[in-house]
């Protein structure tokens, strides 16, 4: 018996899984290869990334140094996943803090609204109005130079670009009719925030923040290569592009490889934020 | 502080930060007065003056021999623009490449370290504090006036002048007064007897006009009695000079003239050359400089009679290194041969003295064996177990001094000293480094003609340029009397004693030294690096006019 089966469309985009996005897909592999590059570097690296040898400055890729050598003879594959620790530790160390402080404060701001959203949201706008690396700059300059500022930094420009995404989708969340339902009920508005507006708002918050994870990463490696970022000999792969720039008629490996690295990895951050917007916008929901 | 010190303060900055222009803008000339009394604004408004990059020194270069043969324009790249081409208050090392080519000194060292007259023809201390000097009486200034000993006057009494503000004012302290006393000589008389003297006449001191100066802004138009004469300047692009017709010296200069170009970045002063776009080019980027110094298409010039040298500060009020132990221990645990090849490309010199080698001063001393074993047992003495902690101030700006410090984190990390580098913009590193707000830090003195440039500034108790807070009364007692000594041999011997002391307490340990290298095509000869620096363009010319 043969009961014609209708094709349903409706049945993949039920599935909006990120695994269902190519990108997404693509991109989540990178991440995981790449975190787990970071986090086994002391097994992976195959030298010691800051031994200076004398007899290797600026010598090209060979076998034992695929990736060659740099200006003072340390080994530039070493130092890019040593690198990769540093860049990507900063990266979601400074989204996540920024998210950690800035969803509570979008979300507040946009349940409450009136005063309360002025007072929270005006010095984000301030915030917000400043040039995001001269602000880094500035910061660094206040406290000092090092990984650890630099990271702080990031999450300070970050902070008001998730508390304005997480306050938009508040605002429409808000006044949707289950919360005032709940709202007549009588339930507390923190239980309404935590129960009903936080887990339907914050999926474009995560999306916005996996993107910025992958721009974090830019802005480390300008700040380091200002000098302003990762003290040496550490590195990080914007002070490997800073190294490097001086070289680069004679010894392009010092500035191709953590170049291409930086490319790589910010391509996965956003072909990961891509397939979790399929995943969680709410205009991939209605598509 | 008064508009003075002021201008001084700022001119001084100058002198430290003008090395960001390029490794070589350093400031040209010993300045004298507190550096503590530096002022934020003075040092702010240099800051925003400041660009980045960097190129310097090299080992040996062959000189670029052959016969000049008259005419053709040299298009020649400076690593910056020049702040004035006044010599009393240009301040950097690039104003004085242009406007040595304008005017004449009296005196000047030529590349054997012999002193040669310019405008003087003699000169005789006919007693301790008197100095009598015969001049040329056939030089004319590019406004027509004849050269005479008024010239002379004017000239050491403007740079002595407080209003003029000139940071070479403390080369000539030591003048009570400068007289005519001749058609053709002048006479200078000096408070004290003062070994230096000679050397600091031959350092600066570019004889200028009283009618030129005052009839026109000295600091964009510049009249000497040179081989050149200045024609345009056009801000940010180029500084054109063109042949003195009537120059006292016959048959020079060679050129027509003079195209100065202002290319900060290393990579373009190279690709200009090797395009043809380029004659000339001051500082050969290390890390090209054994490909390019071979290149059979370039001259290269360099030479062991001139520098910069680069030394490691150790800030001795502070602790650990309050301690000579542990300064000691840093000395003997420098290799300073590593440093040479790493950081540096194996250019230059290794750090042994404040003078290179090829230095009329230079006394022998043997290059350190970096001794792991002797620093470890200083390190004990000195109560000091387990590892040590120190911060060092690194200054991104100067690439070749950040990695000495980051061979140097290296080398101590061997004896148990754990070394961390703090990078820091270049004010803030400034503004530390004269406060004595750090541990350890590299630092460099521009050019040391006479020993008493390095050490009066940099040693001696209260020093200008002592930032290391060191102080040691034999010390301070040798290096004045080496001051005032004007016997050379004696002298020679005296800062021989000096070194023996700075060797021993180590305030300040030599890390590197750092040489001058032109490079120029194949066509351009002439060239040669001079003890005062002194790029004098006379004796250049194409042997094929171009």
């Amino acid at each position: 018996m043969s009961v014609a089966i209708p094709n349903v469309p409706a049945r993949t985009s039920r599935r909006r899984g990120i695994l269902t996005s190519r990108k997404g897909r693509v991109g989540f592999a990178i991440l995981l290869a790449l975190i787990a590059i970071a986090a086994f570097a002391p097994l992976i690296a195959p030298h010691d990334p800051n031994a200076i040898d004398a007899a290797r400055i600026l010598a090209p890729p060979d076998l034992a140094h695929p990736f060659g050598s740099d200006a003072l003879g340390r080994d530039v594959l070493s130092r890019v996943i040593y690198a990769y620790r540093v860049s990507l530790g900063v990266a979601v160390g400074s989204t996540l803090l920024a998210f950690l402080f800035g969803v509570p404060l979008g979300l507040y701001a946009g349940y409450h609204g009136g005063w309360v959203d002025t007072l929270i949201m005006r010095p984000i706008d301030m915030v917000l109005a400043l040039p995001a690396l001269l602000l880094a700059v500035a910061l660094i300059a206040i406290i000092g130079p090092g990984s650890d500022v630099a990271l702080l930094a990031i999450a300070v420009i970050y902070l008001p670009i998730l508390a304005r995404v997480v306050r938009s989708s508040t605002l429409v969340v808000a006044s949707q009719t289950y919360v005032e339902a709940a709202r007549a009920r009588g339930t507390p508005s923190r239980r309404i925030i935590t129960r009903h507006v936080l887990p339907n708002a914050i999926g474009p918050a995560i999306v916005q923040a996996t993107i910025l994870m992958g721009f974090a990463l830019q802005i480390e490696a300008a700040l380091s290569f200002l000098g302003l970022g990762a003290q040496p000999p550490t590195s990080s792969l914007g002070v490997m592009l800073a190294d490097g720039r001086d070289f680069l008629t004679q010894a392009p490996w010092i500035e191709i490889f953590p170049g291409v690295a930086i490319a790589i990895t910010v391509l996965a951050f956003n072909f990961f934020g891509d397939g979790l917007r399929t995943r969680l916008d709410p205009r991939g929901v209605a598509r | 502080m008064n508009g003075n010190e002021e201008q001084r303060a700022e001119a001084l900055a100058r002198r430290f930060l003008g090395g960001d222009l390029s490794r070589r803008s350093f400031l040209r000339r010993a300045g004298g007065f507190s550096v503590a009394a530096m002022s934020a604004t003075s040092l702010g408004a240099v800051l925003a003056a400041c660009t980045k990059s960097s190129g310097s020194a090299a080992p040996s270069g062959g000189p670029a021999t052959g016969t000049p043969s008259a005419g053709g324009t040299l298009k020649a790249a400076l690593t910056g623009e020049p702040d004035t081409i006044d010599p009393a208050t240009s301040t950097i090392y690039t104003g004085a490449q242009v406007y040595d080519n304008i005017f004449n000194k009296l005196i000047d060292l030529d590349p054997s370290n012999t002193f040669y007259g310019q405008l003087a023809t003699a000169w005789n201390a006919t007693d301790e504090k008197t100095w009598v000097f015969d001049l040329v009486d056939t030089a004319t200034f590019h406004n027509g006036e004849k050269f005479g000993p008024a010239d002379v006057v004017y000239t050491f009494e403007r740079i002595l002048d407080p209003k003029t503000a000139s940071s070479y004012a403390p080369l000539y302290n030591a003048i009570s007064k400068v007289e005519a006393t001749g058609l053709t000589q002048v006479t200078f008389h000096l408070k004290t007897p003062f070994g230096p003297f000679l050397s600091n006449v031959a350092n600066n001191g570019e004889i200028v006009n009283q009618k030129a100066i005052e009839s026109k802004d000295p600091a964009r138009n510049a009249v000497g009695t040179g081989p050149f004469e200045f024609v345009e300047w056009v801000q940010g692009d180029h500084l054109t000079l063109k042949k003195n017709d009537s120059y006292f010296l016959s048959g020079k200069p060679s050129l027509d003239g003079i195209e100065f170009q202002f290319l900060p970045v290393n990579q373009s002063r190279v690709d200009a050359l090797r395009s043809g776009d380029l004659n000339w080019s001051d500082a050969v980027p290390l890390q090209q400089l054994t490909t390019l110094k071979s290149d059979p298409s370039f001259n290269y010039v360099t030479s062991a009679t001139a520098g910069i040298p680069d030394y490691i500060a150790l800030n001795t009020a502070k602790p650990p290194f309050n301690d000579k132990l542990v300064r000691q221990a840093v000395y003997w645990a420098l290799d300073r041969d590593e440093i040479r090849q790493v950081a540096y490309f194996g250019a230059g010199e290794s750090g042994i003295e404040e003078v290179p080698t090829g230095s009329s001063w230079y006394d022998g001393t043997a290059l350190v064996t970096p001794d792991t074993a002797k620093a470890q047992q200083l390190l004990q003495q000195a109560g000091i177990t387990g590892t040590l902690d120190v911060e060092y101030l690194g200054l991104p700006q100067y690439p070749e001094l950040l990695k000495t410090g980051e061979v140097m984190q290296q080398q101590l990390q061997a004896i148990g000293i754990n070394m961390t580098i703090k990078q820091v913009e270049v004010g803030v590193w400034f503004d530390a480094f004269v406060k004595g707000n750090y541990q350890i830090t590299s630092a460099y003195q521009e050019r040391t003609i006479d020993p008493d440039n390095f050490y009066a500034l940099v040693v001696h108790t209260g020093g200008d340029i002592n930032t290391t807070g060191y102080s040691n009364p034999q010390a301070d007692q040798l290096i004045d009397q080496a001051r005032t000594e004007t016997d050379t041999q004696k002298r020679f011997d005296l800062y021989k004693q000096v070194r023996q002391i700075v060797f021993e307490d180590s305030p300040i340990v030599f890390a590197h030294y750092e040489t001058i290298n032109y490079l120029m095509q194949k066509n351009v000869v002439g060239s040669t690096v001079n003890p005062t620096l002194e790029l004098r363009m006379q004796d250049v010319g194409f042997t094929t006019p171009s």
